[in-house]
């Protein structure tokens, strides 16, 4: 994929936290968030960074939980 | 500039226009800074043009509605929270774990503010770009300026007046007016004094004091007088003609590098073919074509009493002497004649995107870059003048020169950055810095001393929102010396040139 890519965050996170996310009220808007937020979930969407551990493989695999709660309830 | 192809770009929504309702949505997150960005690095790949399939509407709207979700959002917060302090990044809380998070361009690179500390014993302002470099900012006092430096730290001094090595921008445009300065106080007096060669050549080592000339080349010169003298019929030459004199700096300046020892060969002998071809009738009405090539001959036959040599002595008893070079039109071009791909070694260069102008400014030599901004206010020009180390870049922003081709244009100044060291070949990690300030106050303080746009707060990643807010509540201007102006720059970037074009 062309587009840029993330680099692997270095550090474990603390958990999980609730986040607000402020959007356009458009089906359509609604639906390229989701479509934004799915990036992450693709490995090939990560790359690794050099101090960290965490692989872009583990990095898209922890968001498949996050993003999965949040498309959930994710009320359309 | 390598241009990129997207193999997937989204698709723009047509069902939301800024000012409608807006939608709050939970997410669940990993609970930790670094993660954090990895949200707001999508909030920010969406204002970016790049990713939007042009062909599926206006992509400017578009940008538009992603900044406005960008400042809804970033901070970002948690669920209930009225963003007062306890959002998910708080501020003073983000630590340099050395990478920035995402990668969106493969030409883009530059400086990511990995954290912010304040030097209470200086009361200064220390924005840290990586370990490598950081930025002092002046809370206090009149000349706060800006400087960014890795090592050694610049002074914060006027150019040219105490290290002129730390600040350029003056160099090529005091070589070049001093050269053209001493040419026409040499060709005065040896015109003024063409009764004899010996006469002539007295007054010409008068006007260029320590050293001699050839009573050859005098000679030579006190000839092409003597034809001009009895050419005077013809009409009024205008020897000294002032325009003339201006295009002969303006060409000076864009040709020469601030660094350069002076000219070589070929650029000398480029000027004397600029010389000859000048169309000096454009300037003086009804020039005789005759006394026109006795003009040119005149100031080919001042270069060979000077010679090359003397030339570039002069150009360099120039080069520490801030003068004017506004007249040359354009932005200020001091180091590097144009082109596709800087001289700069290490890969980087300094792009500006004036809107609504030609886009693109690039001056770059021997490690330097520089960028000329201007203030709307003040109708003058800034420069963001900036040298590539090893440790990584250091910069400074300096005023210039008013160019009235850029008056009333809006400059866009952002800065990223890369903070991961990597330069991968086929992409180019741009950083979103992620940096808060522990006290906002400080922030206040910054943001009125340099006046942020709203695009470089952006730029500047979480820190964005609060210190626009904190612009406008301090207001918007930066004492800069002896001039109070309004900070327009909204873009600014180090680009990456990775070689695959």
């Amino acid at each position: 994929m062309s587009r840029g890519k993330f680099l692997t965050p270095v550090n474990e996170p603390d958990g999980s936290v609730e986040v607000t996310l402020i959007l356009p009220a458009g089906a359509e808007w609604e639906a390229l968030a989701r479509g934004a937020l799915a990036l992450l979930l693709s490995e090939g969407n990560y790359e690794q960074h050099p101090d960290s551990d965490i692989t872009p493989e583990e990095a898209a695999y922890r968001f498949v939980e996050y993003l999965l709660y949040t498309f959930q309830g994710w009320e359309t | 500039m390598s241009k990129r192809k997207h193999e997937s770009a989204f698709v723009i929504p047509h069902d939301w226009e800024i000012g409608d309702d807006m939608r709050c949505i939970r997410l669940m997150w990993p609970s930790s800074n670094e993660w954090s960005r990895l949200l707001v690095s999508l909030l920010y790949l969406l204002t970016r043009g790049r990713e939007w399939d042009k062909e599926s509407g206006t992509i400017t709207e578009v940008q538009r509605i992603a900044w406005a979700i960008w400042d809804a959002n970033v901070p970002l917060r948690a669920c209930g929270d009225s963003g007062d302090g306890s959002a998910i990044a708080p501020p003073g809380t983000i630590e340099y774990r050395g990478g920035s998070l995402i990668v969106i361009g493969e030409d883009e690179m530059g400086q990511v503010v990995t954290d912010v500390t304040y030097d209470a014993a200086t009361g200064e302002l220390i924005i840290w770009f990586g370990k490598c470099c950081s930025t002092r900012i002046t809370l206090a006092g009149a000349d706060a300026g800006v400087v960014v430096y890795g090592e050694p730290e610049l002074p914060d001094v006027p150019p040219g007046e105490d290290d002129p090595i730390t600040l350029p921008e003056w160099f090529a445009c005091g070589k070049a007016t001093e050269v053209i300065e001493r040419i026409e106080a040499i060709s005065r007096a040896a015109w003024n004094n063409r009764t004899t060669p010996a006469a002539m050549k007295s007054a010409i080592m008068a006007a260029n004091p320590g050293y001699s000339v050839s009573m050859v080349w005098v000679l030579n010169l006190y000839t092409v007088g003597l034809g001009l003298s009895a050419l005077e019929a013809l009409g009024d030459a205008d020897i000294f003609n002032s325009e003339f004199l201006k295009d002969w700096k303006c060409w000076l300046l864009n040709r020469l590098n601030n660094d350069a020892q002076g000219l070589d060969s070929g650029t000398w002998q480029g000027m004397q073919s600029w010389l000859i071809a000048y169309p000096l009738e454009n300037e003086v009405p009804d020039l005789d074509v005759v006394l026109g090539i006795y003009v040119m001959n005149w100031y080919l036959a001042i270069l060979d009493v000077l010679s090359r040599e003397r030339f570039n002595q002069i150009m360099l008893e120039g080069a520490a002497t801030q003068q004017d070079c506004s007249d040359c039109g354009g932005i200020y071009d001091t180091g590097y004649g144009g082109g596709e791909t800087p001289p700069l070694a290490s890969g980087y260069y300094l792009s500006a995107n004036l809107a609504g102008s030609a886009g693109e400014i690039l001056n770059t030599d021997a490690g330097w870059s520089q960028l000329g901004m201007f203030d709307t206010a003040e109708r003058k020009i800034y420069g963001v003048l900036c040298q590539l180390n090893v440790g990584g870049p250091f910069c400074t922003i300096k005023r210039m020169e008013w160019d009235p081709a850029y008056m009333g244009l809006p400059v866009d100044v952002s800065i990223w950055g890369d903070t991961s060291g990597k330069l991968a070949e086929e992409g180019i990690h741009i950083g979103i810095p992620m940096i808060t300030f522990p006290d906002i106050t400080i922030a206040a303080q910054l943001a009125a001393q340099l006046n942020y746009s709203q695009a470089i707060l952006k730029g500047i990643g979480v820190l964005g929102t609060e210190l626009a807010v904190a612009a406008q509540t301090v207001g918007a201007e930066l004492d800069f010396g002896d001039d109070t102006f309004s900070w327009s720059f909204k873009e600014f970037r180090w680009i990456y040139k990775s070689g695959s074009e």
